[in-house]
């Protein structure tokens, strides 16, 4: 084992160092379309959550050679392997760590003319958002989301919808300029 | 002989660096001094990424301060932009900073990488005004500041 983790480098060296550590633990949850995880989440304390409905739709022939499901999932491990050896709840130190290697996504920008309403436009019912991978200068993820309760369009105007409270599915993902 | 003159040269980099960066921006918090003060948030920037859950991306607030009353620090502007960054629901911000219901005691870090000269247009981005009796200069300069989270405490009126 030992002669094997001299021959890797880079996020496989680190991978290996969290799979061979006999004293810090990490434990990985998975879910399937579940709006309260984008792709992955942070739990503390070595434990993360992949959702695997999200990742599935990094395969797809579109974003090919970008984001990429191998991506996500060794970020998330390293994230919880760091949390787990640090013993930590706060993600920001876990997060850059992982970011090293498998590089995240980073703030997301709506993209302009991609909401869709329903007939008579009075529901907003998905959107599209740019997020920048870190490490790929340049390179979005293209995402689109889908509510799982439309929206009513007097509610944004108003602005009386409450943050992170809606909840959406990722339908898409694509690579954009 | 070679450390001590090496720690002095140090030093007066340093020294050098901050009276460049006094002289440029004219304001007494440079290179991330502390400033604690009481104000109100005014307006902030909304968008659908805002209303969004994203569990492992970093996220960002941005939200204007009329300045009340500054106990530690100093700052001139009546107006400020403060940025908030971080990871994960259970780190953001009280809904309530963004009901304009209370005044609030701020511990900011100055970053002038993000100071801001007047209001821009971004289609991406709607700024939303919390009180319509407190208008936001349109050409001033909004010196940029890093909310410290931990220390951010409602003010009963």
């Amino acid at each position: 084992m030992k002669s094997l983790g001299k021959t890797l480098k880079g996020g496989e060296k680190e991978l290996f160092k969290a799979i061979t550590d006999k004293d810090n633990h990490v434990t990985i949850n998975t879910v399937r379309k579940d709006a309260n995880v984008f792709f992955g989440s942070f739990d503390g304390k070595g434990k993360n959550t992949i959702d695997f409905g999200d990742v599935d739709l990094l395969d797809a022939p579109e974003n090919a050679g970008e984001f990429s499901a191998a991506q996500v999932i060794g970020h998330e491990t390293l994230e919880a392997y760091h949390s787990a050896i640090n013993q930590t709840t706060v993600s920001t130190d876990s997060h850059n760590f992982a970011n090293q290697f498998f590089g995240g996504l980073e703030g997301g920008t709506t993209v302009p003319n991609s909401t869709v309403f329903d007939k008579g436009n009075k529901n907003l019912l998905g959107y599209k958002v740019d997020f920048p991978i870190n490490g790929r200068k340049g390179v979005n993820a293209r995402v689109t989301f889908e509510f799982q309760t439309p929206i009513p369009v007097t509610a944004l105007q108003a602005n009386k919808v409450k943050k992170g409270s809606q909840l959406v599915h990722v339908t898409k993902v694509e690579k954009s300029p | 002989m070679m450390r001590n003159n090496q720690n002095t040269f140090e030093r007066m980099i340093a020294v050098a660096i901050l009276m460049l960066c006094l002289f440029l921006t004219g304001h007494a918090t440079c290179l991330g001094q502390k400033i604690v003060l009481n104000g109100k948030v005014i307006a902030y920037e909304n968008s659908l990424v805002r209303i969004t859950k994203l569990t492992d991306v970093p996220r960002e607030e941005t939200f204007y301060v009329k300045v009340e009353k500054v106990s530690k620090g100093k700052e001139s502007s009546e107006f400020l932009k403060v940025k908030y960054r971080y990871i994960g629901e259970k780190n953001a911000l009280p809904e309530s900073l963004f009901e304009g219901k209370n005044r609030w005691k701020f511990v900011m870090l100055r970053n002038q990488e993000c100071d801001q000269t007047g209001i821009t247009e971004n289609p991406a981005v709607s700024l939303v005004k919390i009180d319509e009796d407190e208008r936001l200069p349109q050409d001033a300069t909004f010196p940029c500041y890093l909310l410290v989270k931990e220390k951010l405490k409602a003010i009963k009126n």
